[in-house]
Order: structure tokens, then sequence, then C-alpha cells
């Protein structure tokens, strides 16, 4: 017995020296592993603000990447620059079993410019670490420490690193100052039985065991579905300027005066060109207006990130000399114009995203990505986009539209609401009248119309030239046999916001023979099969329809006097919750008429929804697909 | 006569002086222009453009080759505002790097009828380290609005003297007048490489120079990427003479893209130098590539290509132990390729010399394409396989189509079996012996022998891609269709699908294949041999196809491919300049049978047919019969070659015109 103890003691010994059995990827319960490309096994952020002016972020994350997909949950980078420092950088591989593979020091960490995608410069880097995986599963255990003098961005806590991630365990912990007050706000922690403990100086949030979720279509934002903490610093520091924000009022008073008062001098030349230019205007809109067009004429977007941490606009006077800047630049040139001309404007924070994202209005913080300008004209707010240089005044698409956003005035900052494009608005409108050979050919002239969130997605077609968008029509409408496309005409009525497209097509094999007889689709312009909604089985998360929209189809083919139509089909329409379709067809002597309407409602929906959001888009694509028998004239 | 001389080359002067490219003399004509005379429909257009490239000597720095650029651009609208960033790439290894000094640059524009210059200033220009290798300047001119022009000029000093930069005759906009000169010492031998179609005027002379060298040298062994600065030879100055080579277009065309072409930059007009020899006076040449052979030479006697190759005892202990029950050459090839490609990691940096070193990549289980692959090469050597490597370039990198180094950003291992050929990757872990990515076939590899010499080496597949499928198709009472599918993919097309499918869950792999056949919902999808490389992948599936059949009049039309048929001709265009490049060669075959539904028989069905391309570059045919109550398609396209050349486009778009027509067609069912 003694001997056989003995040998266990020494065989467990040999193999369990160079292992670290918690890092193993063998004892994860299979429920993480569900659906999952990596686990967070534990991660533990902790944000010290003891200091005033400092703030030093640790983080010691310990992920399983379970297959390669999973890589980019990682994340084992520190950005850093004038006011960002990294110290205690490492990071340690080790095998599913626990086994050290490798172990890389700061030093080991490649360092490269975080110059995102678009932008020309910006003043931070990062050091990351640029691993090989030899096998999957792994575990790294990542380690840093950043030491910053702005206290006023604690990022949002969302203890999941992504879709198709679990986690085992993760906390978050915030020291302060027992005098210091906190701006709190949490979400859903009571379904993910995320435990709050809190004490003077010391808050702290814990979660265990969060199953992964699969990304599905038209899922929400991670951040809507997973547990949130936000957290910020009523009294802070932005690189060593001190700030407050117990409201917005206050928030935006601090903003106008540290990061936009004295940027806003024009040279004495261009101040004279924008007299002269709204001399003789009436009012305030036609200033606004001509003001607009001449920055839409002088300047570009160029993305540089320099400034208070990439907060503070370039002054107007140097974007008056480049002809360029970012978002944050070219809007408070704009203002700076407008005020030359006595126009009042306002910066405006807010998220640019397709998605609709708002401006969390319970709390104030330190928020957004994108600024646009405010323009009061008629008691309403007029909203510019000082980006572009193509679209029309006052029209901002699917970009910042139907969001809260935060005003900053001199006298303080308000939560606004910017343009909403209702359903109705959102119109595409297609007519075309065709004629049909003996032959099966077809000819004829398309005209389309798009006005609201549609108007802007057309304006990349007046970028094209001839050839690319021969080539643009060729593909959408790639489904018509032997398509020749002759003909573009584009007008783009940036007074009505609409946007016209005149194309003349022809098509050698419009109709599919069969025997003596020929088979008409009649409906070759609406909905491809590529738009139906994929199939998900057992959907876990809501589907959100961001903007309603209305699409509408009119189509005449006129016949050859030696073919006629065998039966037409009877109306059809179908309502659902999601929107609706209608569908009729008629014959006027020769001529076949084809009407469709297919509107689509605004909402978002619970996942056992799906199947239904499914089918309506099937039995649209059913009937979509119905053919016509056209036979000889006899 | 004299007189006449004269007249005319007053004239020649005066013509060319109409425009006036000296650096600051952009005139009103210049910035009035509202549209390319020529290309109307352009957003801007380079005026000028110009590098002049010269050797420059310091006591200190030894030789290094500083570059001139100047350029005007002419902006005509918001499309072509991207033309007033520019980004220049530095070049840095072994702590020598290159320099951009002297930039300037103006933006002028034209405001009530004068000129206005901006200035480049400090706050325009960004530097940036990109990685290990490269540092870029970017900059933004300032001013920029529709007609404006830009001017700007910068020097480039770089220690690697045989590292010159493509010149560009042709853009994607056009260029109304481009020059490039270049004055070589006669030490530095130059090799002139020039490709596309548009015309280059070059001269050739030479001149006589003299500089000062002070007490000082070159090193002995000068590498290609070195100031020559240490050494042993001692002179004061030295007389020696230049060669030169001016070269110029003028209104050249812009380059459009189309679809399928690969690499655009393949088909501009460009003219590069790559260093062929030194020679210092008293010395033996020092090659550093001009033909096959000093390609081979100089790539052979590098310490991260040549030695990596001799290297053995790393692995002896563990080939030995691995080869201990192999026989023939194939077995012991196979095993040592699986070997390489299960224990190595490549960490995703490509190019032909070794980064790590083979023995530590072997060591660390991770390496980049040439320590894998040379270690590849000298483990097959060890085993007695005729084995060599290979260079190539990859399909963004262009094609090699000179004797050249700088050409080629690859090497696979190349073993000769009984007077076959087969090529290898072990970077790639789902490859297989003879089967490289897409974007490596790329014309032709050239291997390189230990002994010197080189050849070129086919990079297409011996065998085509294959996909084998059998579809069987029954239709219900209610005309609800449900059917299954059988395929049997080889080559490409098993890599395909492994690449695409391996590691998926069922329910993954199902989602894939819904989202990319959206004319049918999918279900009981299963895979064979996806782990195992050396088998063809089998997928199977049930389906339930969404169109295809349809009832018109009391008869039932059937697609009898339905979500499997060409629904689309991918050729759209009317014409086209470039060849179309399938990637490799490909066989499809597709079996159905289709049950007649009771109550129902054959009106009329398709007939069959079968097409040809030109000198069977692809074979199409659809051969569909009825036996009883059944009807059975068989359908094959054949793409035989893999670059089809632009004189058959036409033939090429036909064939797909007629094979998407083929394979819509329908089969009339009506009640008995």
């Amino acid at each position: 017995m003694s001997r056989f103890l003995a040998f266990f003691l020494f065989f467990g010994l040999v193999v369990a020296y160079p292992q670290n059995p918690q890092f193993t990827a063998l004892t994860i319960d299979q429920d993480l592993r569900d659906n999952a490309d990596s686990v967070i096994r534990e991660e533990v952020i902790t944000y010290d603000l003891t200091h005033e002016e400092r703030m030093t972020k640790t983080i010691h994350r310990v992920i399983t990447v379970l297959k390669k997909a999973g890589n980019g949950d990682v994340q084992a980078y520190a950005f850093y620059d004038d006011d960002r420092k990294v110290k205690n950088l490492s990071a340690v591989i080790y095998d599913r079993t626990g086994r050290e593979i490798k172990e890389f020091k700061e030093r080991d960490f490649k360092d490269v410019s975080a110059v995102p995608g678009g932008q020309l410069y910006a003043d931070s880097r990062a050091l990351y670490l640029d691993y090989t995986p030899m096998r999957y599963p792994y575990t790294v255990v990542f380690d840093a420490e950043v030491k910053s003098r702005t206290t006023a961005f604690i990022p949002f806590w969302v203890p999941v690193s992504n879709y198709e991630s679990s986690t085992q365990y993760a906390k978050l912990e915030i020291l302060c100052r027992p005098e210091d007050e906190l701006n709190i706000k949490q979400e859903r922690l009571d379904d993910y039985d995320v435990a709050y403990t809190h004490s003077p100086g010391r808050e702290i949030w814990e979660v265990n065991h969060i199953k992964a979720l699969k990304k599905e279509y038209r899922s929400p934002d991670l951040g809507e579905v997973m547990p949130r903490v936000k957290c910020a610093l009523k009294s802070f520091y932005l690189k060593g300027v001190k700030g407050t924000a117990t409201n917005w009022e206050e928030y935006g008073k601090w903003m106008d005066a540290n990061l936009i008062q004295g940027t806003e001098e024009l040279p004495q030349e261009t101040k004279n060109t924008i007299m002269a230019l709204v001399s003789g205007l009436e009012n305030d809109r036609e200033k606004a207006k001509a003001i607009y067009q001449y920055v839409q004429d002088k300047v570009r977007y160029v993305g540089v990130q320099v400034g208070i941490g990439g907060w503070k606009p370039m002054l107007a006077a140097d974007v008056d000399h480049l002809g360029y800047g970012d978002c944050k630049a070219l809007s408070n040139y704009t203002k700076s114009l407008l005020n030359v001309a006595g126009v009042p404007s306002y910066y405006t924070v807010l998220y640019g995203d397709d998605s609709k994202r708002s401006i969390d209005s319970d709390f104030i913080a330190m928020q957004g990505n994108h600024v646009i300008l405010g323009v009061p004209l008629d008691n309403k707010m007029t909203w510019l986009e000082c980006t572009s240089q193509e679209v029309p005044f006052g029209y901002i698409g699917d970009f910042t539209d139907d969001r809260d956003v935060l005003v900053i005035k001199d006298t303080g900052g308000e939560i606004a609401h910017t343009t909403i494009y209702p359903a109705v608005g959102n119109r595409k409108i297609l007519k075309a009248d065709l004629k049909l050979g003996a032959k099966g050919t077809l000819e004829g002239m398309v005209n389309r119309t798009s006005s609201g969130v549609f108007y802007g997605d057309c304006l990349r077609l007046n970028r094209l030239d001839n050839d690319e968008l021969k080539k643009h029509y060729l593909n959408e409408w790639g489904n018509i046999g032997r398509l020749r496309v002759k003909e573009i005409r584009l007008e783009n009525l940036r007074d009505s916001v609409t946007f016209n497209e005149n194309v003349s097509i022809s098509a050698a094999n419009y109709l599919t023979r069969v025997g003596n007889d020929y088979l008409l689709r009649p409906n070759m312009f609406a909905m491809s099969q590529r738009q139906l909604p994929p199939r998900n089985t057992a959907r876990k998360t809501n589907f959100i329809i961001q903007r309603g929209s209305v699409d509408s189809i009119q189509l005449s083919y006129e016949l050859p006097e030696s073919l006629t139509v065998d039966v037409l089909p009877g109306p059809v329409s179908i309502a659902t919750d999601f929107g609706t379709y209608s569908a009729t067809f008629s014959l006027e002597k020769n001529t076949i008429i084809y009407t469709r309407s297919f509107s689509l409602n605004e909402g978002n929906y619970s996942p056992e929804r799906y199947d239904a959001f499914r089918d309506f888009y099937k039995k649209i694509w059913h009937q979509d697909s119905q053919k016509l028998l056209i036979k000889p004239q006899t | 006569m004299r007189s006449l001389l004269y007249f005319i080359t007053f004239l020649i002067c005066a013509a060319t002086f109409a425009q006036d490219f000296r650096y600051g003399h952009v005139s009103k004509e210049e910035l009035a222009e509202t549209a390319h005379p020529k290309y109307p429909e352009a957003a801007a257009a380079i005026l000028y453009r110009d590098s002049y490239s010269h050797f420059s000597y310091t006591k200190s720095e030894g030789f290094s080759l500083i570059t001139e650029v100047q350029e005007r651009v002419k902006i005509y609208n918001a499309e072509g505002y991207d033309y007033a960033t520019k980004v220049v790439r530095l070049h840095k290894q072994h702590n020598e790097e290159e320099k951009l000094s002297g930039l300037h640059g103006v933006t002028y524009t034209l405001v009530d009828g004068d000129i206005e210059k901006t200035k480049l200033r400090n706050d325009g220009i960004f530097e940036e380290e990109r990685s290990k290798y490269t540092d870029a300047v970017k900059f933004a001119m300032p001013n920029i609005r529709d007609g404006a022009v830009i001017e700007y000029k910068y020097d480039i000093r770089s220690p690697f003297l045989g590292n010159l930069d493509e010149v560009r005759f042709q853009e994607r906009i056009p260029v109304n007048r481009a020059e490039a000169s270049y004055y070589f010492p006669e030490y530095f031998v130059f090799k002139l490489h020039s490709k596309g179609a548009s015309p280059v005027k070059i001269e050739e002379s030479s001149k006589n120079r003299k500089l000062s060298l002070g007490v000082s040298g070159r090193r002995a062994s000068a590498s290609i990427h070195s100031g020559y600065d240490r050494g042993s030879r001692r002179f004061r100055s030295v007389d020696f003479t230049e060669k030169i080579y001016t070269m110029s277009a003028k209104d050249v065309a812009p380059l459009k893209e189309e679809r399928f072409s690969g690499n655009l930059d393949n088909y501009l007009t460009t003219v590069k130098f790559e260093l062929s020899y030194i020679k210092w006076p008293d010395s033996p040449l020092e090659y550093m590539s001009t033909t096959w052979k000093d390609v081979a030479k100089t790539i052979n006697k590098s310490d991260s290509f040549g030695d990596e190759l001799k290297r053995t005892g790393y692995f002896d202990e563990d080939i030995d132990k691995l080869l201990a029950d192999a026989k023939t050459s194939i077995e012991k090839t196979t095993l040592i390729y699986e070997y390489v490609k299960n224990r190595m990691a490549w960490n995703d940096y490509i190019g032909y010399y070794a980064e790590k070193g083979v023995k530590k990549a072997y060591k660390e289980k991770t390496g980049n394409v040439a320590d894998i692959n040379l270690m590849l090469i000298a483990m097959l050597r060890y085993a007695g396989i005729d084995a060599n490597p290979v260079l190539i370039s990859t399909k963004a990198n262009g094609i090699p189509v000179f004797p050249t180094m700088n050409g080629f950003n690859y090497v696979v291992a190349g073993a000769n079996i009984g007077g076959q050929q087969v090529l290898m990757d072990a970077t790639n872990k789902l490859g297989k012996v003879n089967l490289l990515e897409e974007e490596l076939i790329n014309w032709n590899g050239r291997m390189i022998k230990e002994d010197g010499t080189s050849s070129w080496v086919s990079l297409q597949p011996d065998q085509p891609a294959r996909s084998n499928m059998l579809v069987n198709v029954s239709i219900a009472d209610d005309l609800t269709v449900t059917g299954n599918l059988a395929s049997r993919m080889m080559g490409h097309q098993a890599l395909n699908a492994r690449r695409r499918y391996l590691g998926l869950s069922t329910e993954e792999a199902r989602a894939k294949i819904e989202n990319g056949n959206k004319g049918a919902e999918f279900s009981a999808v299963t895979f064979q041999n996806l782990q195992d490389c050396s088998k063809p992948v089998v997928m199977k599936y049930d389906f339930e196809p969404l169109s295809g059949i349809e009832t018109v009049g009391g008869k039932l039309f059937i697609t009898p491919m339905f979500y499997l048929a060409e629904s689309e001709n991918p050729f759209k265009l009317e014409e086209r300049q470039y060849p179309v490049d399938f990637g490799y060669p490909r066989k499809d075959q597709c079996a159905i049978t289709i049950e007649i539904p009771e109550g129902y028989q054959v009106e009329s069905m398709p007939q069959s047919a079968a097409l040809k391309l030109y000198d069977d570059m692809a074979n199409f045919s659809y051969r569909i019969n009825q036996t009883g109550r059944r009807i059975q398609l068989i359908c094959e396209r054949d793409i035989n070659k893999s670059m089809i050349s632009p004189q058959y486009y036409g033939e090429l778009k036909q064939f797909y015109e007629m094979l998407v027509k083929k394979e819509g067609e329908k089969i009339v069912l009506s009640k008995i």
C-alpha cells in the first residue's frame, strides 16, 4: 500500500509541477463552451481614483480561446499617448492542459501606431500581443496597468467580451476617495445575478457564469443585451483640466468653456467673405444655407485625432487655412462662420452609428463618438452634418438620425433628439414602361425615385462614372437574362431631397421559352432571394428593424401582337405586424399592368416572433416569383 | 539650313515650354481647367511627375541613393480629393533607414481670377511607424477645392542602394506628363524592368564625374542593404563615368478596374531598376542579380536562405524516428510534409528569407513562410529526396517576369519524386502535397537548385478540382418538393469546403450553407473527412427548395437544377482588357434524379445540349432523359484552363449566357 501511494505521489508531482491546473481548458463547463469561441475564465478590472487627478486602471484577464474565431477576443493590448502610460504589461500563454508555453514581457509586445481606418493621423499608440497560437484551446493570462491624468472616462463595464464568448467570472472594482461622488447606472444586473457591494470609496460588481450568445440576424448590440455598469466621477479631470458633471447644464457649460471657447477666432479676410456672402439674405435659414454650402465647397473630411484626448476641436483658423479637419473641427468651423453672420448654432455631441445609439440621458458623463451642429431655425433645430460635402442642408441620414444627443450651449448642455425619418418618408418608387418583343426580348425605361434615408444611400451613385454606373445596374438586376444598360440619367434634387434614377434597358432573354409558350416573371426588380432573412433555429436575441420604409413598384408590359397572356392571377395582400404586402395584375388592351407595394414597420421584436417574420418574407418571395404564361395569339 | 534648324529647335522648345513644369510655376490656365480635355470623367489628373535618382557620397555614410520627387496634380472634383493626401513609405532594416527631407507643398486655387497659394505647413505633415520594416510620412494638402492644383516635392535618402521604388507612368487617373531620370555611377550596374502597355520613351547616355572620397573606402563584402562606408581600400578622389537613363511619357490613359482581373497594378505602365552587380575597380564583380543564375547564386549565398537550408542537426533524431518504417520516396515526402505542417504554426508573415532561423523556429514551433518551408526542404533532402525551394510571387504581389529577387515574396518546397514534380506549402494547415492556395498559383515559380541553376516550374495543379453531386428530388401530392444531396469534393473544392466548414457545429454549418444558397432550406447536414486532408470531403444534406417549381394554368413548371442552377452570368461587361482568372481548373458534375409525381406526365423537357469553348478551354454538357417515372439530368461544367486571355472574353461571356439559359429551362408536367 505504501509503495502504491508513493508511486502516485511521485507521479502526481511530476505532472503537477509544470502545470497550472486553474489555466487548463479541460475543466470548463460544457454550458460555457456551447456557442463559444472563447471563455473569460477570470477578469478583474480595477479603476483606482484615490489620487485626485489620476486614474490607474489595472486589468487581469485569463481567457481561454477554444477556436480560431476566438483569437480576436484575447484583446491583449494597451493604448498609450502623452497622457496614458502603460506599466507592468505581461502575458503568459498556457496550453490546453495548463502547461506554460510562452511568456511575454512588456518589451515583447508590438508597438504600433493606433490609427483607426479612415483616419490620417492619431497621436495614440498601442502595445499589443502578437502571438501565433499553435493549438486550440489555449489560455492567455494578460496583465496591464495604465496610468493617466484623465479621470473623465471609465469605460462601460460589460462582463462579456463578445457575441460567441462566455464568462466564468468577472469583477469590476472602483476605488475612489470617500468624499468623491459617483454617477452610477446599472442595467440588467438581476437578469444575470450580478452582485453589487458598496462601501465608502469602494464599489464592487461581480458576476459568475454567463453563457455565450450567438450573434443572429439583426441582433441588438451586445451592450444592450448583457449586464452593463456605467460609472463616472461627478468631478473629474480631462488631461489635467478639472471638470464637473452633476447635471447636463453644468457639464455643457464646462465643455463649452474648456473645449470650445477660444477655438473660434477667424481671420478678418474670412469674416469679410462671410459678411459679403450673407449680405442681402433675408433670414437665418438663408444665411445658414449659404454658409453650409460655403463650407461644403471649401473643406473636406480628414481624420486627425489630436488635442485633449481627441476631444478638443482644432482651431477654426487652422481649418480655414488647411481646408480639412475631423467632425469636431468641421462642426466647430461651421459654427464659427455662422457666428460671424449672427446665426446662433450649437456644437452637438452624439453617437454616430446606423443602429440609432443615443446619448444616455440619465447618465451624466462624457459620452459620444461624433459631432454635428444644431442650428435653431423657426423654433426647431436643424441638424448639419459638417463632414459631408454632398448632403443637402439639414439632411443627416441614417448615421445620426432619431436619437438623443447632447447640445452644448454657453448656457449649459441640453439633451435633444435628432430628425426622425418616418416610414412613409423612406420611400422607393420604381416605375417602368416595358415593351416585350415577339422573340421574348424586352425594352424600356426604368425610373426610380428615392427619398428619406434612401436618398442618402443614392448619393454614392453620383460619385460613379458612366462605366461604373452601368456595372452597378448590371449587378443589381443581374437576374435579367442578357441585360443591357443603354442610357443612365441621374437627378439629385437637393431641394426636395429626392434622387431620381432613369435607366433605359433592354434584355434578350426576358421571357423563358417553354415549348411554344413563354413564361414571364413580371417582377424582376423586386426583392431578391438574397434578402430572405436566414433561418435561425431556437433564436435567442431580439431582432430589430431600425427604420420603417415603403417600397412600391408599378410596371407595364406591352405585349407584341403575336402574343397574349393566358390567365392573370388575382390580387394578393398580406398584412402582419412587421409590415404589409400587396400585388395586383390587370390587363389593359395588350398591356399587363403589375403593381406591388411592400412596407416595413420599425420595431424591436422578441425572438419567438422571428419565425413569423421570416415567414412573411418567404410569402413575399413566393409571390414575387409568380409567373405568367404567355401564349401565341390564335 | 542652319536657321531652319534653329527654327525647329525653337518650335520644339516653344511646344515644351507652353506648360512650365518648374516647381512653383503653376499657371492660371491649369487652374481654370474644369475637366480633363481628353478624359472628361477624370476626378483628378497627374499634370506632371518627376523622379530623379542619383548617388551621393559622404565619408561617414558612404554611398547613398537620393531620389528627388516632384509632382503637380490637378483636382477636378470631390472624388479626386483623395489625391490631395499622400503617403510616402520609408523602408528600414538592420538599424538603417530611409529618410525623407525637403518636403514642400503648395495648393494653388483661383480666387476671383487671381492665383492664391496655400502652403503645406507642419500641421499637415504626420509621421507614423507602420511596422518593423516601414515608416510612413503622410501629408494632407491644405485648402483643397474643385479645380485646385497641388504641387509638392521631397527627397528620399536611402542607404539601400538596390532598392529603387517603381516609378509609375500610369495611374487610375490620367497622367499628362511623367519623367524619370537616373544617374548611376559605373560601380553600380542596374537592370531596367518595365511593364505595361503605354509607351515610355527611354534614352541612355553617360557622363564623367569626379568624387573626392577622403581616406576611406568600401566594405569588402558589401550587401545590398548597407551603405559602403568602411573597408580597406584607400584613395582620395576618383574619376568615373555615370550611366544616365532619362525616360518620359505623355498623355497616358487612366487604367480602369474590372472584375476578376486580380491585381490591377500588374497592368500599370511602370519602370523599375534593380541592382545587378557591383564592380569596384580591381575587384571581382559582386552579383546582386541580373540573370536567373545570379538570382540563384545570390539567394543561395544569403545566410537567411542558403545557410538555413544546410542546417540539419536540429531535427535529425525526430526525422529518423518519423521515417523508421517509411520505404518509398512518396511515403517519406508525405510523412515529412505532414509532420512539419502539424508541428509548425505560421505567424502570418510571408517572405523567402527566414525570419527566426529554422533551428529556433523548429524549437518554438512557429515561424514565417521561409522558416517553415526551408525547414521542410532541409528535412526532405536529409531523407534523400531531391527537394528544392521554389520562389513564388503571390497574386497580390504581381507577376515576376524578370530575373529579379524583389519580384518574389514567397517560397514553397518542390520535390522531384520519380520524375514527378510535387509542390508543398507547410504553412497551410489545410494543405496537402501538391495543393497550393489559390493566392499562390500565380503564373510560374522559380526553382532554385543547390548548384546555382534555376528553372521555371508550373504552379498549376496537375489535377482539376472536382465536385461530384448526386441529387434526388421528389414532389409530394401537395407539390412540396424535398430532396437530398451527396457531394464529393476533391482538390481545391475540398480545400474550400474545409476552410468554410471545419470547426463548425452542425447547426453553424447548416446556417452557412443556407446563407450561401438562399434558394432552399437545408437540414440533416453531415460531413466526412473534413479533418483528414488526404481524403475527399463528402457533404450530405436534405433540402427543400423555395423556388424552381410553379403551377401556371394547371401545369407544373420545374427547373430541374433548382437552386443549383447558375442564375446569373458572372460576366456582364461587353469587353475586357485583362485575362479572366478562374484560379485553378475545375470539373463539376451534378446528377439529378426527379420522381414524377402521381397523376402527372411529362409534356415537354429541355433538350440535351453540349457547349465547348475554343480549344476545350471550357466545356458544358446537359444530358436529360426520362426512364419510367423518373427524369434524370446529368450536368457537367468544366473549366480546363484557369487563365483565359481577353481575346476569348466575348466567347466566354456567350458560353456563360448559354449555360445560364440552359440551366434555367423548364420541364413541363401536365395532369394525366
